[in-house]
């Protein structure tokens, strides 16, 4: 009898020890360091991603002429050892670092940066992040002229057809058979930046004739754009990567030539879209070359495994340049979307850092944990009103609708993570930019007469509306929160309709929703970032709406100077538009006062950021195509024994600011003791 | 020993004068008395879910977000859920969808399974034989697979309404009770009152409806009893998945789930919708048995 139990217990021991073994033999054992990094990362090609989890893995595996330091988060010297700038601002000079190398071996080059700069602009690499360098000297015309030439010209080409329209019109051609035209050939997105004096008046013309006079010149016109276009284009292809844009006219030197002052630029040669990529690698397997085993890389640490949906495992890179510095020997990287697993991963001390990791009610009982971070981010929650779609195309509509949600009581009572509610678009932590004043404070009566004003008394007769979100607890809870604010303060029948990621995206992209919400995080400290998506036929606008006065505004930024150098009538029409006149009077008699180019460099920056101020108060005063609701707080729950990590950074000027995009190199992050439930 | 089930056209009864089948299952249902209650909760809960929200005054879409996941109080006897909304409302207009899609589903399916699988088996040959490859084919296609292809088919128009669930349920159940139905066509054409009705000169049709569907009404009412709960539990799951679109018990037990983790336990949030959906799935459950064995007293044994 015993010994029979004995038996038992024995073979029941040897069978554990086996499963165990095939568990352990299978698994690698934690990582050093384990972080939860939301969805799994799509692409980990630098200039192909977009989004915070990719980023991650490529800030550790690659990087740039510049990264950015743990504690500041501005760009310090990476790829590149130093660098010079004209006075002007428009030309930078690179010096490569000499012990740079690829993971492989080989040094790292300048003739990397030109073929991952021209890899990004390249129209066949479709890279969502493109227009990020569209400041470079050719970076818009090697981008994007090119395809718009070829579909203006030619037998079917736009300009053929109407030229064939303005023919069979020879009495005058109506503007909404012209505005018909310009929706067929899709003009708008054709003529990206257009500032042609009779094109650009022309596409947003809503009544009259054009004389035949007047349409033919409308043709020459178009002829002439595109003639402009195929022109600048062939000379980026002849010249972008060669001797103008960027280029390399030694292998440790890189040039890049701006077309006009950027602030920001430094900070863009430490986000991903600019990484380099080693040119063999990326060309022998265009698709799959950023494989474990394949991938060459020249950052901190190496893609040793990834696993899908189970973790992307780093190892330390021991080429690596500053290698001595880098104190972990491995990272796992969890994909893991479910806040209440991210949750439970971290409380049993499986995962050392979660970045928004618990689901958004625990908020109250969370934020009292020591281990608990948040800040406020960079990003703004909003939501996008089609446009194109009745009644939403009254700006009386959509403001009554802005006007109609307690903006307070979303971040204090339904959100409860010190939000900061949002009444404008661009996000506070911009330096020196102040947004204009909101227009979109509580205001029910308001709300209720400008809704009366556009024919719906009380909400009668408004059609139903659909809150579209995309599949999220958090963003279901405040659909539903605004669709009952609607129907209590305007009368308007809301319901919160749910679309996973996908679809939802389709859905916004082609226009068929009413109201959707989105989120949008700046991608550097500028309010850029945040405008320049809004305008016209822009690829991230997304809700039909469109201003010729802000495109113009946008477009201007870009090049301050061509305000300052405009005949005297031109600016004085201009100005008459602001609605802050006396201000960009000022502005433009400091740059005319600059004594020193430097100086002169600073008062041009003033007169750009008020030009976004201008143009965000059209956005948020007149158009309002959104209906910003609050700024996010950066969260997360992060593990005592993590040192190295800064939920507040240090700004240029000594003051701490918070860690606006929740970045923690992990180039700079080590572990003081063992991993284990934090307290 | 009375033979069970005679047809109206067939000899007289050969039982007790005034007790027909029907009186007889009614007799049999009254004794079991787990039959009866389950019968007597059900007929409560719809009375709750359908008049109570309106009698009491409750409102489940109003928001209050300052009294966002209260406890269980004399003010609000379920709770509040995140928005600070009455969970009592919400649970009980929850159960309006979950027992209509149950009702609805279930008579969409009687109806399409019975007809289906009394006219395969009663033309039996070639038809019988490509209307139950259908069956079969149907049947080797994964449920899940087809409802959710079936529900993204609407999308825009219904968003919110309970049709495609309905559409979607329905086109996945009725195959089991078509293979029951033809299974008992198949005995019953062979019966002498078919081929006395068939001799009358009676038409395909009259034969089929009046004669042997009755016939098979046991079954049909057992399976049709036990295909609520299934339909029931199969939107509950689709709405637990993200696929329902409107308020029901299946979309508060995924949202109650939300609130039982380590750090804080809102335990209405997910014990009074899952009781409810608990509740109705027992008594429909005893209620099916207890007609089963009213009806169909030979499988007693």
């Amino acid at each position: 009898m015993y010994r029979t139990l004995a038996g038992l217990v024995v073979a029941f021991a040897v069978a554990l020890a086996l499963v165990g073994l095939t568990f352990s033999s299978s698994a690698e054992g934690r990582a050093d360091y384990v972080f939860v990094n939301g969805t799994e990362p799509k692409t980990l090609d630098p200039q192909k991603m977009t989004g915070q989890p990719e980023g991650r893995i490529a800030d550790a595996i690659f990087e740039g002429l510049t990264f950015r330091d743990n504690e500041t988060l501005r760009p310090v010297p990476g790829s590149a050892v130093s660098w010079e700038t004209s006075p002007d601002g428009l030309r930078w000079e690179f010096k490569l670092r000499p012990e740079a190398v690829w993971s492989n071996g080989e040094r790292v080059t300048a003739h990397d940066f030109v073929f991952a700069w021209k890899r990004l602009l390249a129209p066949e690499t479709a890279s969502e992040y493109a227009y990020l360098l569209h400041f470079v000297r050719h970076a818009e015309a090697f981008n994007t002229f090119g395809s718009q030439a070829a579909a203006l010209g030619g037998p079917d080409g736009a300009v053929a057809k109407l030229r064939a329209l303005v023919g069979a019109t020879p009495s005058g051609l109506p503007v909404a058979r012209w505005q018909a035209f310009v929706k067929e050939v899709g003009l708008t997105d054709l003529l990206t930046g257009v500032a042609d004096p009779v094109l650009l008046p022309a596409l947003t013309r809503a009544t009259g004739t054009f004389s035949a006079a007047e349409a033919s010149a409308l043709a020459d016109a178009l002829e002439g754009e595109r003639a402009r276009r195929a022109a600048e284009h062939a000379a980026a292809v002849a010249h972008l990567g060669v001797d103008e844009g960027v280029f390399a006219p030694d292998p440790s030197t890189f040039v890049v030539e701006l077309r006009t002052y950027t602030p920001y630029f430094l900070e863009l040669t430490a986000f991903y879209p600019t990484f380099p990529v080693h040119r063999a690698t990326v060309e022998a397997r265009p698709d799959d070359w950023f494989q474990p085993g394949r991938i060459v890389t020249n950052g901190p640490f190496l893609l040793h495994r990834w696993t899908v949906n189970e973790r992307i495992r780093l190892h330390k890179n021991p080429r690596y340049w500053g290698a001595s510095s880098v104190s972990l020997e491995t990272v796992d990287a969890l994909p893991i979307e479910n806040s209440t697993v991210a949750m439970n991963l971290y409380l049993t001390g499986s995962v050392d850092w979660s970045p928004a990791g618990y689901p958004q009610d625990l908020i109250d009982v969370v934020k009292r944990r020591p281990d608990f971070y948040g800040e406020p981010g960079m990003m703004v929650y909003y939501y996008r009103i089609n446009c194109t779609r009745k009644p939403f195309d009254d700006p009386r509509v959509r403001i009554a609708l802005g006007l109609a949600i307690d903006r307070q009581v979303l971040v204090e009572q339904v959100m409860r993570g010190g939000q900061v509610p949002a009444v404008t678009m661009v996000a506070p932590g911009i330096p020196a930019y102040r947004s204009p004043q909101g227009t979109l404070g509580f205001d029910v009566p308001r709300a209720r007469a400008l809704l009366k004003e556009a024919g719906f008394p009380d909400g009668k007769g408004f059609p139903k509306v659909a809150l579209l979100h995309n599949t999220s607890e958090a963003h279901k809870k405040v659909a539903e929160w605004i669709a009952d604010q609607l129907r209590r303060n305007l009368g308007v029948d809301a319901r919160a309709v749910n679309q996973e990621w996908q679809s939802y995206q389709e859905s916004v992209r082609r226009l068929d929703y009413d109201l959707a919400r989105a989120g949008w995080i700046g991608d550097y400290r500028d309010p850029n970032t945040f405008l320049d998506m809004w305008i016209t036929g822009g690829g991230n606008n997304q809700t039909g709406w469109g201003d010729a006065g802000y495109d113009r505004l946008i477009r201007l930024a870009t090049k301050p100077l061509a305000v300052v150098e405009m005949p005297a009538a031109e600016r004085d029409a201009f100005l008459a538009t602001l609605k802050e006149r006396p201000e960009a009077e000022r502005l433009l008699a400091a740059v005319a006062a600059a004594a020193d180019p430097k100086a002169r460099l600073a008062a041009v920056d003033a007169l750009r950021l008020h030009l976004f101020r201008e143009a965000e108060a059209i956005l948020i005063q007149d158009g309002l195509p959104v209906i910003p609701l609050y700024f996010y707080v950066v969260t997360g729950l992060v593990h005592p024994r993590v040192e190295g990590f800064h939920s507040r950074v240090r700004d240029v000027d000594g003051s701490m600011i918070p860690n606006l995009q929740d970045l923690h190199p992990f180039r700079d992050v080590r572990m003081r003791g063992p991993a284990g439930a934090p307290k | 020993m009375s033979a069970p089930g005679p047809a109206p056209s067939a000899a007289p009864p050969a039982g007790p004068p005034g007790r027909s089948l029907l009186s007889d299952a009614m007799r049999r249902m009254r004794r079991n008395k787990l039959a009866v209650t389950g019968g007597v909760v059900l007929v409560l809960l719809v009375i709750a879910c359908f008049a109570l929200p309106a009698l009491l005054g409750l409102d489940h879409e109003t928001t209050a977000p300052k009294l966002h996941n209260q406890a269980p109080s004399a003010s609000a006897p379920f709770g509040t859920d995140n928005l600070g909304r009455d969970y009592l409302a919400r649970v009980l207009v929850g159960g309006q969808t979950s027992l209509l899609v149950g009702l609805i589903g279930a008579v969409v399916v009687v109806v399409i399974g019975a007809v289906y699988g009394a006219v395969s088996g009663y033309f039996g040959g070639w038809v019988d034989e490509v209307m139950m490859r259908v069956v079969d084919f149907l049947y080797g296609i994964p449920y899940m697979f087809l409802v959710v292809l079936i529900m993204l088919q609407f999308d825009d128009e219904d968003r919110g309404s309970n049709l495609p669930i309905f559409v979607a349920l329905a086109a996945v159940q009725w195959l089991t009770m078509a293979r029951i139905v033809r299974g008992q066509v198949l005995t019953l054409r062979e019966r002498e009152y078919v081929l006395a009705a068939r001799v009358t000169g009676a038409s395909h049709a009259r034969i089929l409806f009046r004669h042997v569907l009755p016939n098979c009404m046991g079954p049909i009412v057992v399976y049709g009893t036990l295909t609520v709960p299934a339909v029931i539990l199969l939107e509950s799951f689709l709405s637990y998945l993200g696929l329902g679109k409107s308020l029901s018990w299946g979309v508060l037990v995924a949202e109650g789930v939300q609130g039982i983790n380590p750090v804080k336990m809102d335990w209405w949030l997910l014990a009074f919708p899952s009781g409810a959906l608990a509740l109705t799935l027992l008594s429909l459950n005893f209620l099916g048995d207890g007609l089963r064995d009213a009806l169909d007293p030979r499988t007693r044994r």
